[in-house]
Order: structure tokens, then C-alpha cells, then sequence
């Protein structure tokens, strides 16, 4: 049973040198290796169902059980997940997901099995996530959705380790919608807008980090996603509606940690939402 | 739901690997948000990378040249594209957009990808680069407009093909009436001139040293060739007054999808024998071989004497051939183009000599001959009891357009055509009959085993049973291995209809000679050409010019000094469509009004000083004079002749004395040369000019808050503001429009 805390997860596996996805089926021109590029818009679609004969099945291959560290060469030889999502998904609140892992790629032996459940995708936020009861290691893993739709399309896949502090954001934190249109005033005061597209937009903050939480987790994550890299934010893991409360974005702004008292460290992050 | 989107595709060329000129062409998709389009769209299931910062900023304007019209509209402006992360840095390495047509189009995201508008069709000029983005320079299709007009030249090889003095040379063309020109002598030794290397409606006059000379005494004429035969050496100079001939079948079979015209109007491109060598001279005479006038080669002939139709003259003039309905017909030499593969159409004007209780008779037909004549194409009368049927058929199931009404007495215009979704049969311009496939189906046409297209005749087994032959006139036929589209259809049924008098045949006007140089000089297809916008022109000024090139002429320039003659402008507007028009002041109700709802900016401009203050007086010239002639006149020559040909033109004058009286520095531009036939247009053209450019004008620049990629050149629009003289509210004519799709706002300059 996890803490009911914020999760982040910077480091997604599947973006590692070496990995392969194969879908079940795919369009040419949209295949499943849209799922390792960083626009959500750019979506993997598989072709219809019936086309491909049973249900939907992403199988991704780490390449490797580790990996050497790219900037210390220490190798790494555990690739834990313990959070699977489908970013940008199309799939209805009929979808429902299973989860496989394995060392041996013929899934003979099962690391880990997750059988069918509701994937609790609310198409507004179109978000699937599958948040493992522990850190799974394993090389081979395979992803079963099945929906009323034709078609499945996703947009990302991120496969990770969360990072959870003890104690949760400090109360007060902030979400919004940043919306993208414009409104322009005329000679005779009336409003004009252009529509445009809107994003999700958090701001958390962090009052009561411990030094190991602060050293070996945020400012980890400066280090390694900084402004530049994805991450991804559930802020409230028990929430009913997972997608409502989780962010896969861009760190828009963060702040260095403080020690305000002793072994107690702050620290604060907004994040915006990929599209 | 969204807004509007923009949507842009960008097709560039990639040099692939290190095969150096080995390139690829390759297509970028962007669109200002990641779309992706449905498997059903085309492109299917394609990303459109969400880089597109800037759609499109375009500009297009009619003004130039210090005035407001007279010249092309030039359209330019850019699209930038997101590269912060350097996606495109291969396109800026190794690739090349420039020439290579950009399309942006505008529609909701929930639309289908077939649904959206285009906005935008051009082409690139090339990139400009920064750090984090790429600048796509585009412009209109101006481009295909700066073509050397001559596509002809002279070989050396003697007759027709020129002297060896003139290799290398363009030949002449001439547009419309034009007078006293100087045709080129192509070939010496056969006393041959050239007027123009595209067909001549007339040779009106033909003189030596300003003599006239008579038609077969002096020359002859070879109207399809565009040519004169002088019978004796000339004293001195020839000079000729001659139409050139526009908007004829040529324009419609221009564009490389093949066809036949039969011209029966042009004695010269028929033979009396079989293989041709005499060529036909004299009304009475049997037609053995009729060429067409297409280029095409697929020319029509009839190796039996006995079955060959006679070439006679109306009342009115007019050549035909007569068919006597016992055994002429004439038949293709070649079945080339006429596959059905992308359907048919048969154009023609005739005359049966009954109408109405005739059977089984064959205008026009195609059959094969596996399955008799009930398998294949054919204009005929009564059959299966119609009075006027076109069929396009297979074995077992005629796809038929017929009318049971019997045509009245006389000659008519029949198209009869087929693309193969249905038959559609028209008489004199007027659809009187169609059939149409199920939807998505397409007519079964069997190809195997093919019997010429023949007119006057069909084949039965191929056998032309007694009763079958037409027995009428042929005044003139067109055939096509496709479908017509509306204005191919119309220019080919207004040219068999003055073929076959049914209706005169109007002078050639501007928008005429506009359309032929684009569709047969610029090669434009019919899809690049706004018909609607020329067809408004040329009821905008129907009036006769004419325009003679004997030297190397680019098509934008030709086309720059017609319209300026007649006080218009044309160019391609945003979607890529070739446009022309008089610039005129609001006449027609304003197709939008803006108030201080919509206007977000306005500012009064100064006006050009050309028309700063008004004009008081316009010159316009006219009979423009192709060869001054000072001396070296024969002395039959008379004096009022001799006035003519020592002057480049005549000039018709507006003026408004009273003008002075308020604008003491009102102006007199110099005089707008033009190439009006009659007097009393170029009159009308300089009051025109007098109405707009004589009155107190005013211009704005306006930027409105309004649907993007709506308004265009050209539209009346009312202001309505609380300032100057727009309290009222006052319709302007729009001479400029800048639009950046970034924040859909429009940037209007109006004169009015």
C-alpha cells in the first residue's frame, strides 16, 4: 500500500537508448514509436479492431535488464517501474488494462501481473495510469487494452519510478487552466476572441522535504529533467478520478531547495502540461 | 471545439544520402496545433506537427506604379514554423523548398481533414532561418506568368518553318483586331507571310506600300495556318489588317489530354483527296481528309470517293459539309485518346435536314465493333424512339441522355458527354437530357476491339445499314477523351454556335484574350483559372481590342498592357486562381459592412499623386496603328489613309473644365494607351476613368477584427464610422489586403 503523497517521476525508461515497442498493430503513418516522441499530439494509432483480430497490445522491451548511468558510467542494473500511463489516449470509461512483466520474453514467468481493470480513463483528461503496489524489475512488459472504440491511439508512454515524499505539498497548491486564446477590443469596445487551446498549469510546494528526500529526489529531478525534460505528476494518487489530478508536463518554473530549520528542506514547482 | 486552425503543406525537395542530384521530393505537414488526420482523409492518418507559430501573413495589392490599377496584383507574405528544437534543421541543411507549391487551409479539428478550406495556394520563395524557427517566403502564382509568351519559333527549314534568316526566331502572334501590322515574311522565295502562328478569324486587308490588295488576285490566306501567300513580288512594304483568333476549341484542348476540331470554317484545313495533297478551294467540292486543328493528329478522312460529303456555304456564309445521307460519313484515322478511360464528349453543330421523323441516324459515333453499335459512344436521333439521344454504352445495357422532343428546324449545337459517372445531352447550351450511374458506380465501358469514332455514320457489326447515314450539315465538331468542365464546355458551345450562325460570334474582348494566353500560352489548367472572375470581366468590358507581338514578349508583360489599356488589373488570388477585372467603383451591394465593431484601427490616407488632386482630363487611345507608315506610300494611297498610317493611334478625350474652378492643380495624366477597335469605346473607357479618378476620392487603411481569409481584392465593403464622410456609412473598393492568420485580423486599404 503506498502513501496517499505526491508522486513524480522524471526518468521515463522507455525513452533509454535500446528500447523497442511493438503494438499489435499500427498506421504506417502514425506507428507505436509515436509513443516515444514528446508532443502528445503525436499519437501512435493501431488499426481497427477487427482489422487486427482481439484487443489492443503494446509489448516494450528494455533492450537490457540495466544500464550505465550516462553521466557517472556506474551501471545500473534494476529498471524498476512502479507506474505505467498512456498519455493522450482516445479510450472510453469502458476501457479496461492489463499489465504484464517479465524477464523472459515469452512472458512465461510473470515479475508481475495486473489482470483487466477499469482503466478509470476520463475522456477529458485522456489519461490511463496503473500505479504498481511496488517497484517492478523487468526487462519485458506488456500492455492489453481493450474498448469499445475502433481505434486505440495514445500519445505517450511513460514507464517509471515515482518519487513520493513522506509528507505532502503544503496546502494552498494551485491548478488551473492556462487558456491559449486571444481577445482583442475594438474601436466600439466590443470583445473579439480567437479560441485557442488550453493547458493544464500546478504549482506545488514543498515544506517538509527530509535532507535524503531534498538531495536524492527533487533536486534530482532538477538535475536530470530540469525545465527541458517530461515529468510526470500524480497529485493525488487515491484520487477517483486519477487523471484529473495527474500532469504529464514541462517544469515551467522551480526553485532551489532551502533549509529553513533544520533537516527540514522547502521547495516548490510549477508544471504545465504537455500537449 | 476549437476555433478556426490553420493547416499548411509544404512539399520540398531532399537531397538524399550522398547521391549527389539525386533528389526526392518529401512533404512537410504542420498545422498550429498536433493533428492528426482520419484514416478516410488525404492525407490518411497523417501528423501535422503542432509547429505551425505563424499560418500565414499575405499580402495582396492592386496598387503600383503610383496608380490604383492598370497592372498585376502581386500577393507575397510568409509562414513561420516552430524549429526551436531544431526539427527542421535537415530541411535548412539539405533541402530545398523554393518553386514548390504551399497549400494552407483553415477548418475546425473536428472536421474531416477534405472539409477544410484552402486559404492559401502559392509558392515558396525560399527560407529564412533563425534560431528557433524557419521563415517559409511565399508568393502567388505570379510566377507562371513570367514565361516567354512565344512557345513557337521559326526552324529554318523553309515554308511554314521559316527562312533560315528567321531560326531561332519567335513567331508573331496576334490577339483580336489588330491594324496595319507587319506580319513576318517566313518564307521569300514562296512570298509567304506570317501573321500568327495560332489561327486567324480574318484577314480583313492586306496592303503593299499602303495599296490595297484583293483577295485572290493579290493572295490568298490560310486562316489556320495564320498565314498569307502574296501572287506577285510586292512593290514595298506589307502591311495587314487581320483578327486573331481567341477562346476558339484550342484553348480547351491545350492542355495535353488530347481531343479532335474539325473546323469546317477553315477551307484550308481540308483535302480533296486521300492521301492529302490538293487542298480544297471552292464550295462543291468532296472532302476527303479534314485535319485537326488540335495538334493532336487525329485527323478525319474518307478514302471512297462516293462517300464523301461536299463542302458548301450557307445563306449567312457560313462553310459546311454536306452529307447526303445515303453513304458519306468520314471516319478518325487514329483511335488515340478516345479509350473512354476517362470518359468522352462529342461537340457538334449540325443541321439534318429532318429533325423529326428520321431514324436510327448517327451524328457522331464510336462502337466496338465485338458488340455492334449498341456497345460504345454515339449522338444519333430516334434511337430507341428518342428524338436526340447521347449513349454511352456497354454490351447488354445502353447509359443513355435522350429527349423525345423533336428539335426544332435548323442547326443546333449538340454535346453529347460522358465521364463515365453518367451521360449528360445538351442542345444549344441547354441540358435536355442526362443519365446518371448509381452512386460511386462507374459505367462498365468495354474497350476491347474498338471501331473509329465516324461522323455522319455508325457501324453495326461494321456494317452501316441503309437509313443510318446522316443526311444534314456539319458546320463544325470537337471531341474530347473526358468530360468537359463548365467553361470548357462553354467556350467549345460558343464557338460551334457562331460556327453554325446560330448566334454571332462576339469581337474579341480583353477577358478573351486573357483567357487564351493563360490557358494556351501560360498553360495554365482549367483549375488554375477563376472562369467566373474572367466571364465577369468580360461582361464587365466586352469591347473589341486587339494585340500584336512579332518580337520575344513575357506573358505578364502582355498581359500588364491589355489590362492597362483598359483600366484593370488581374493576378492569382490566395487559393491560386488566375483573376481579371476592371477596376471599378462600387456599383453592387457591399458584400460585408464594418463598424466600430469590427474596426480595430483606421486611419485616412493620402492618395497617390497621380490623382492627387483629381484628374480633370483622360486621354485614351484607340485603332492603335501597328506600323507607322511616313513615306514610301504607293500614290493611290489618299490622304485621310496616309494621316492613319503616319499616327500610332487615335485618342479619345474626357475632360471636366469646371475641375479647374476648384482644384486649380488638378491633373492630366498622360494618355492610357489602348487597343479598342472603335472610337467610341476608348470614349467610354475615358469617361469611365473621368468618373473615378475626376471625383474627390478617398482612401483608408483599416484593420478589422473579422473571419480571417474572407475578403479579398476587388470586394465592396461599407465603412461605417464617426468620423470624415463614413458617419453614413460609404462603400469602398478594396486595393489592398494584409492578413495574418496569427490573430486573425485583417489589414484593408479601400478607395472609394
Amino acid at each position: 500500500m503506498t502513501a496517499s503523497t505526491v508522486k513524480m517521476a522524471w526518468v521515463n525508461h522507455v525513452d533509454m537508448q535500446g528500447v523497442t515497442l511493438t503494438a499489435s498493430s499500427e498506421i504506417a503513418t502514425l506507428p507505436v514509436s509515436n509513443l516515444l516522441t514528446p508532443h502528445v499530439a503525436k499519437k501512435w494509432r493501431s488499426q481497427e479492431e477487427g482489422a487486427k483480430g482481439g484487443d489492443h497490445q503494446i509489448d516494450i522491451d528494455f533492450g537490457i535488464s540495466g544500464y550505465d548511468d550516462f553521466e557517472t558510467g556506474d551501471p545500473v542494473t534494476d529498471i524498476g517501474v512502479d507506474v505505467v500511463a498512456l498519455i493522450g489516449v482516445n479510450m472510453t470509461r469502458n476501457a479496461r488494462i492489463r499489465l504484464e512483466a517479465s524477464r523472459d520474453p515469452s512472458f512465461a514467468s510473470l515479475e508481475y501481473y495486473y489482470d483487466f481493470a477499469d482503466a478509470n480513463v476520463d475522456p477529458r483528461f485522456k489519461i490511463a495510469v496503473v500505479q504498481l503496489p511496488s517497484v517492478v524489475i523487468a526487462r519485458y512488459w506488456r500492455i492489453y487494452v481493450t474498448d469499445s472504440i475502433f481505434t486505440l491511439e495514445a500519445g505517450r508512454l511513460v514507464m517509471a519510478r515515482c518519487f513520493q515524499p513522506a509528507v505532502n505539498f503544503t496546502y494552498g497548491y494551485q491548478i488551473g487552466y492556462v487558456d491559449l486564446s486571444r481577445v482583442a477590443r475594438s474601436r466600439g469596445g466590443q470583445q473579439h476572441v480567437d479560441e485557442g487551446n488550453s493547458y493544464r498549469q500546478a504549482q506545488i510546494q514543498f515544506d517538509f522535504l527530509t535532507e535524503l528526500e531534498a538531495f536524492e529526489g527533487v533536486l534530482e529531478l532538477d538535475r536530470v529533467a530540469g525545465l527541458h525534460d517530461d515529468i510526470l505528476v500524480i497529485l493525488e494518487p487515491y484520487a477517483a478520478n486519477i487523471g484529473q489530478k495527474t500532469i504529464w508536463g514541462l517544469v515551467s518554473a522551480n526553485s532551489p531547495i532551502i533549509e529553513p530549520n533544520f533537516g527540514i528542506y522547502n521547495k516548490s514547482y510549477s508544471v504545465e502540461e504537455r500537449l | 471545439m476549437f476555433g478556426f486552425q490553420a493547416f499548411a503543406e509544404v512539399p520540398y525537395s531532399f537531397l538524399t544520402g550522398e547521391h549527389v542530384g539525386i533528389y526526392t521530393e518529401q512533404r512537410i505537414y504542420a498545422a498550429n496545433m498536433g493533428y492528426i488526420t482520419n484514416a478516410t482523409a488525404n492525407p490518411p492518418s497523417t501528423y501535422f506537427e503542432g509547429r505551425l507559430d505563424v499560418p500565414l501573413r499575405f499580402e495582396r495589392s492592386v496598387i503600383g506604379g503610383g496608380a490604383i490599377a492598370g497592372q498585376a496584383s502581386v500577393g507575397f507574405g510568409d509562414i513561420e514554423l516552430n524549429n526551436s528544437d531544431g526539427f527542421y534543421d535537415n530541411l535548412t541543411n539539405s533541402g530545398a523548398v523554393d518553386g514548390r507549391q504551399i497549400t494552407v487551409k483553415v477548418g475546425i479539428d473536428e472536421f474531416n481533414y477534405s472539409d477544410f478550406g484552402v486559404i492559401f495556394s502559392g509558392t515558396s520563395k525560399g527560407i529564412a532561418v533563425t534560431e528557433n524557427g524557419l521563415r517559409l517566403l511565399v508568393r502567388d502564382f505570379g510566377y507562371k506568368l513570367d514565361n516567354p509568351i512565344q512557345s513557337e519559333f521559326y526552324s529554318g527549314a523553309g515554308g511554314i518553318d521559316g527562312d533560315v534568316e528567321l531560326k531561332g526566331k519567335p513567331k508573331p502572334l496576334l490577339f483580336g483586331k489588330a491594324l496595319n501590322i507587319s506580319p513576318v515574311l517566313a518564307y521569300a522565295s514562296g512570298l509567304l507571310y506570317q501573321i500568327s502562328s495560332q489561327p486567324l478569324r480574318s484577314v480583313d486587308a492586306v496592303y503593299d506600300r499602303g495599296a490595297l490588295l484583293s483577295l485572290g488576285t493579290g493572295y490568298t490566306v490560310n486562316l489556320s495556318q495564320g498565314t498569307i501567300t502574296l501572287l506577285t513580288q510586292p512593290a514595298g512594304q506589307i502591311t495587314v489588317d487581320a483578327v486573331g483568333d481567341t477562346i476558339t476549341p484550342l484553348a480547351v484542348l491545350a492542355g495535353g489530354m488530347g481531343g479532335s476540331w474539325i473546323d469546317i470554317s477553315d477551307i484550308s484545313s481540308m483535302y480533296t483527296d486521300y492521301p492529302p495533297t490538293i487542298k480544297a478551294t471552292a464550295t462543291g467540292q468532296s472532302i476527303a481528309y479534314i485535319t485537326d486543328k488540335s495538334g493532336n493528329g487525329l485527323h478525319f478522312y474518307q478514302p471512297i470517293p462516293s462517300c464523301r460529303p461536299l463542302l458548301q456555304q450557307d445563306g449567312s456564309g457560313h462553310y459546311y459539309l454536306d452529307f447526303d445521307g445515303i453513304d458519306d460519313f468520314l471516319v478518325a484515322v487514329s483511335e488515340a485518346s478516345f479509350s473512354f478511360t476517362a470518359g468522352i464528349t462529342a461537340a457538334v453543330a449540325v443541321r439534318l435536314d429532318d429533325w423529326a421523323t428520321v431514324d436510327q441516324v448517327s451524328i457522331v459515333s464510336k462502337s466496338i465493333s465485338a458488340f455492334g453499335n449498341d456497345s460504345g459512344y454515339d449522338i444519333g436521333l430516334n434511337h430507341n424512339s428518342k428524338a436526340v439521344s447521347a449513349r454511352v454504352a456497354m454490351e447488354s445495357a445502353n447509359k443513355e441522355a435522350a429527349t423525345t422532343t423533336a428539335l426544332a428546324a435548323g442547326a443546333h449545337v449538340l454535346v453529347g458527354y460522358s465521364n463515365l459517372k453518367g451521360v449528360i445531352l445538351r442542345a444549344d447550351k441547354t441540358q435536355i437530357g442526362a443519365y446518371y450511374q448509381s452512386y460511386q458506380a462507374l459505367i462498365d465501358y468495354d474497350t476491347a476491339g474498338t471501331v473509329n469514332l465516324m461522323i455522319g455514320a455508325a457501324p453495326s457489326d461494321g456494317i452501316i445499314a441503309a437509313g443510318e447515314y446522316m443526311s444534314g450539315r456539319l458546320y463544325g465538331a470537337v471531341f474530347l477523351g473526358r468530360a468537359p468542365k463548365n467553361a470548357e464546355l462553354t467556350i467549345l458551345e460558343n464557338y460551334l454556335m457562331s460556327a453554325a450562325g446560330i448566334t454571332a460570334r462576339a469581337p474579341v474582348c480583353a477577358a478573351d484574350i486573357i483567357e487564351q494566353i493563360a490557358r494556351v500560352h501560360a498553360k495554365l489548367a482549367d483549375s488554375e483559372i477563376d472562369s467566373a472572375s474572367l466571364n465577369l470581366f468580360r461582361q464587365q468590358q466586352p469591347a473589341e481590342i486587339g494585340y500584336y507581338i512579332d518580337s520575344q514578349a513575357d506573358v505578364s508583360a502582355t498581359m500588364t498592357a491589355i489590362m492597362a489599356g483598359v483600366g484593370g488589373w488581374y493576378g492569382f488570388s490566395r487559393s491560386g486562381l488566375l483573376q481579371a477585372s476592371v477596376f471599378t467603383m462600387p456599383s453592387a451591394p457591399s458584400v460585408f459592412e464594418f463598424t466600430e465593431i469590427e474596426i480595430l484601427e483606421i486611419e485616412r490616407l493620402l492618395l497617390p499623386e497621380s490623382i492627387n488632386p483629381p484628374n480633370w482630363r483622360r486621354q485614351v487611345g484607340y485603332q492603335k496603328n501597328w506600323t507607322i507608315q511616313n513615306n514610301d506610300l504607293a500614290g493611290i494611297v489618299t490622304a485621310e489613309r496616309r494621316q492613319f498610317l503616319a499616327n500610332d493611334q487615335r485618342v479619345a478625350v474626357s475632360q471636366d473644365a469646371n475641375l479647374l474652378k476648384r482644384h486649380r492643380l488638378a491633373t492630366d495624366p498622360e494618355l492610357t494607351t489602348s487597343y479598342f477597335s472603335n472610337e467610341a469605346d476608348a470614349q467610354a473607357e475615358a469617361e469611365r476613368l473621368m468618373s473615378i479618378y475626376g471625383a474627390e476620392r478617398e482612401m483608408y487603411s483599416v484593420v478589422l477584427k473579422t473571419q480571417p481569409f474572407v475578403l479579398d481584392i476587388g470586394n465592396i465593403i461599407t465603412l461605417t464610422y464617426p468620423r470624415w464622410t463614413l458617419t453614413s456609412g460609404k462603400q469602398f473598393v478594396i486595393i489592398r489586403i494584409s492578413e495574418d492568420a496569427t490573430d486573425n485580423k485583417s489589414e484593408i486599404t479601400v478607395f472609394g
